[in-house]
C-alpha cells in the first residue's frame, strides 16, 4: 500500500511555486509541476492543472514574470521567473510559515507529553 | 498599489481575451505532451501513455475555467457574455423587442417631457435667495391678475412701507429698445427700480447695482446687462464696466452684468436692465401715476396675512377717492412670488403629472406581461441552462439583464419621444417670450437636466419586470410617461376605465397648461 497523498493545502501552492522558482531559477509549468512532485517524493499530490491558474495569480501580484521561450526538448514553453517583490513575498511567507509550524510543533509537542 | 496592478492587468485580460486563451492551450497542450514522453520513456506504450498523462494533469476544462476566472474581471465579463446574449435573444424575436421598446418609449418619452415641463412649476425653486419670502404685493383687479400699484400711491409708499421691509417696483413687461450703433439690434429691455436686485437678494456678476442718484429722472443714462447678452454681443469682455453703448440713440455706461442665472420675477425675458427713475412729483401730480409691479420682503416674524391686515389701512386711504363701483371691483392681495409665477397651474399640472405617470404604469404593466408571457415561453431554455450548472443567481442576472437593455432601449428612444414632445410644446404652446421659450438655451438645457432626472427614474423601473412579482411591483410604483398630454392617456383609457377619469381631467388640464405657458411673462406685462 502506498502512503496516503496529502493535498496541497490551501495556500501553501503559491509558496511552494514561489520556493521552487527560487531554488531553481526560471521554469515552465511543467518543469514546476515535475520538481514538486520530485522534492515531495510523490507525498503530495499536485493536481498539475490547478498550476496555471496560480501562476497567473502569482504574475497578476507582481510576484514572478512570464517569458516565451524554447524548453530544453526544443518546446516552445512560457519561463516564470521570481521578481524582487517576489522574493520579499517569499521570504516574508517562509517566516510566517515557519512561525506557524514552529507554534503547532509546541501544541502538538505539548499534547503528546501530557 | 498592488490591488490597482491587479485590477490593471485583470483589465488586461479582459480585453485581450482571444491571444490569452491562445497561450493557455499552448501552454497546456505543452505541459500535456511532455507528461506523455515522460511517461514513454516510463516503457508505456503511446496511448497509455497520453492517458496517465491526461490523468495526472487533472481537469484540463477546470483549469481552463479556474484561469479564466483568475485572468480577468468577473463581474464585466459576464455582463458582456449576458449583453451579447440579450442582443441576440432580442434579434431573434424583433416583434416582441419591438413592441417592448416602443411601449416603454412611449411611456418614458411622454413621461419626461410632461415632467420637464412641471417640474419648474411643482418642484423647482426660484432662483433667489430665500424664495419664499419674496412676495408680489399690491392691487387686484378683474381685469388684471396680477397685483398693481399706481404711481401715485407707491411713491409714498415706500418710504414706509409698513409690514415690509424692502419693497421694489418694475414697470410691467420689458419694452422694446434698441442697441443704435454697428451690427444694431432690438433688446427687451425692463424698467426697474433701484431697490430691485437688494429686494430680489441678486449681486451683479459684474460691477454694481444702480445707485439711488443713477435712479432719478434725467440721471446720465446707465445700464446693467443680462448675462448672454453680455456673452452673445460682448463676447463675454471682463473689461465692460464703464464702456459706452447707444441706446437708442443715447449715449449710455454699462455699470454691471446679472449673473447668468438671474431671471425676472415676472419671468419676462429681458436683456437689459434700465432704472426706472420715478419722478415722484409728477407722479403725484399725475394722479393715479403709471401702472408699476411691485415685489416686496415682509419683516422678520410677519407672514402674508399679517402683512394683509398691515396693508389694509394704507389700502382703504388709496381707494377714498374712488368710485365706489370701482372700490368694490378692486382688492388688496399678497401672495409669495411663487405663487404669482404659478397661478392655477398648480393643479393642472398635477392632473398632467398623475396622468402621465399613470400612462407610464400602464406602459410598464404591458412590458412586464409580454416579459411574462415571454418567460413561460422561455422555461425550456432556463432549465436547459440550470441543468449545464448555472447557478440561480447567473439566471436572475441574466434576465435582468436582459431587462436592463430593453429599458435603456426604450429609454433611448423614450428620450428621442420627450425632446419632441418638449420642442413641440415650446414652439407650439409657448409664445416668443414665455419663460418657456424666451431664454431657449436655458430651458433646453434645464429640460434635458431635468428629462435625465425622470428619465432615470422611469428606466430603472421596468427593469423589474421578468421576475414573477415585478407585475406587482411595477404596479404599486407605476411610472409613467407621455408624449402630447392626452393623445397618449386616450390610448391607455381603451385598456382600464379607471384611467379614463384621469385622462378626462388630463383633457381639462391641458388647455390650462397651454394657458399657463402662455401666461408667465405674457398677460398683462
Amino acid at each position: 500500500m502506498a502512503p496516503p497523498r496529502g493535498e496541497v493545502l490551501q495556500g501553501t501552492l503559491d509558496l511552494i511555486v514561489l520556493q521552487t522558482l527560487h531554488a531553481m531559477g526560471p521554469l515552465h509549468g511543467y518543469g514546476i509541476a515535475q520538481r514538486v512532485q520530485q522534492v515531495s517524493e510523490d507525498l503530495l499530490k499536485l493536481n498539475q492543472g490547478t498550476l496555471y491558474p496560480a501562476l497567473l495569480r502569482l504574475e497578476q501580484r507582481g510576484w514572478i514574470a512570464s517569458k516565451w521561450g524554447a524548453s530544453e526538448n526544443n518546446r516552445k514553453a512560457k519561463f516564470y521567473s521570481l521578481t524582487r517583490a517576489g522574493r520579499k513575498q517569499l521570504l516574508a511567507e517562509t517566516e510566517s510559515w515557519e512561525r506557524m509550524t514552529a507554534l503547532m510543533a509546541r501544541l502538538l509537542g505539548g499534547t503528546e507529553g501530557a | 498599489m498592488e490591488r490597482l496592478r491587479i485590477f490593471a492587468a485583470r483589465l488586461r485580460g479582459l480585453f485581450r481575451k482571444r491571444q490569452f486563451d491562445h497561450e493557455l492551450e499552448a501552454e497546456l497542450r505543452a505541459h500535456l505532451e511532455s507528461l506523455t514522453e515522460e511517461n514513454i520513456r516510463r516503457g508505456m506504450n503511446a496511448t497509455e501513455a497520453a492517458h496517465v498523462a491526461r490523468r495526472e494533469f487533472g481537469g484540463i476544462e477546470q483549469a481552463k475555467e479556474l484561469y479564466r476566472q483568475q485572468r480577468s474581471i468577473q463581474f464585466l465579463d459576464a455582463l458582456a457574455q449576458d449583453l451579447r446574449f440579450a442582443l441576440r435573444g432580442l434579434g431573434n424575436r424583433p416583434g416582441f423587442a419591438m413592441v417592448a421598446i416602443l411601449t416603454l418609449a412611449l411611456g418614458i418619452g411622454s413621461t419626461t417631457a410632461v415632467f420637464s415641463v412641471v417640474d419648474r412649476v411643482l418642484f423647482r425653486g426660484l432662483p433667489y435667495p430665500n424664495e419664499d419670502r419674496l412676495v408680489s404685493f399690491g392691487l387686484l383687479a378683474p381685469i388684471e391678475r396680477d397685483e398693481f400699484m399706481l404711481g401715485s400711491g407707491y411713491v409714498d409708499f415706500r418710504k414706509e412701507p409698513g409690514p415690509f421691509e424692502t419693497v421694489t417696483s418694475m414697470a410691467p413687461g420689458t419694452s422694446d429698445c434698441d442697441i443704435t450703433e454697428q451690427n444694431a439690434i432690438r433688446l427687451n429691455c425692463a424698467l426697474v427700480e433701484q431697490t430691485f436686485l437688494p429686494t430680489l437678494g441678486v449681486q451683479p456678476m459684474l460691477g454694481h447695482n444702480f445707485t439711488p442718484d443713477e435712479d432719478r429722472p434725467n440721471a446720465p443714462h446707465v445700464v446693467l446687462l443680462s448675462y448672454s447678452l453680455w456673452k452673445s454681443r460682448f463676447a463675454g469682455d471682463p473689461g465692460i464696466l464703464g464702456k459706452t453703448i447707444s441706446l437708442d440713440g443715447n449715449t449710455t455706461r454699462i455699470v454691471g452684468v446679472l449673473p447668468s442665472t438671474f431671471e425676472m420675477p415676472t419671468l419676462a425675458a429681458a436683456d437689459i436692465l434700465i432704472p426706472l427713475a420715478l419722478d415722484e412729483a409728477q407722479q403725484r401730480r399725475s394722479e393715479p401715476g403709471r401702472v408699476l409691479r411691485t415685489f416686496a420682503r415682509p419683516r422678520p416674524g410677519i407672514n402674508v396675512p399679517m402683512a394683509v391686515a398691515g396693508l389694509q389701512p394704507f389700502f382703504e386711504r388709496a381707494l377714498q377717492g374712488a368710485p365706489p363701483e370701482f372700490r368694490k371691483e378692486i382688492h388688496l392681495s399678497i401672495r409669495t412670488l411663487r405663487d404669482r409665477q404659478v397661478q392655477d397651474a398648480h393643479l393642472a399640472s398635477w392632473f398632467l403629472l398623475g396622468s402621465v405617470f399613470a400612462v407610464l404604469l400602464v406602459a410598464c404593466t404591458n412590458v412586464a406581461n409580454l416579459l411574462l408571457a415571454r418567460v413561460t415561453g422561455r422555461q425550456r431554455e432556463l432549465a436547459a441552462r440550470a441543468a449545464l450548472g448555472a447557478s440561480r443567481g447567473r439566471l436572475v442576472r441574466q434576465a435582468l439583464t436582459e431587462n436592463l437593455l430593453l429599458s435603456l432601449l426604450g429609454g433611448i428612444f423614450g428620450m428621442r419621444d420627450g425632446a419632441s414632445a418638449l420642442s413641440f410644446l415650446y414652439v407650439h404652446s409657448a409664445p416668443r417670450h414665455s419663460a418657456f421659450a424666451g431664454s431657449s438655451s436655458r430651458s433646453a438645457r434645464y429640460s434635458v437636466h431635468v428629462g435625465g432626472r425622470a428619465h432615470f427614474r422611469c428606466v430603472l423601473r421596468p427593469c423589474s419586470g421578468p421576475l414573477p412579482a415585478s407585475a406587482r411591483i411595477a404596479d404599486r410604483k407605476g411610472c409613467s410617461c407621455h408624449n402630447s398630454p392626452c393623445s397618449a392617456a386616450d390610448t391607455c383609457v381603451s385598456a382600464d376605465r379607471h384611467l379614463a377619469h384621469s385622462s378626462r381631467r388630463c383633457r381639462a388640464a391641458t388647455p390650462q397648461l397651454v394657458e399657463f405657458a402662455k401666461r408667465p411673462d405674457g398677460n398683462a406685462d
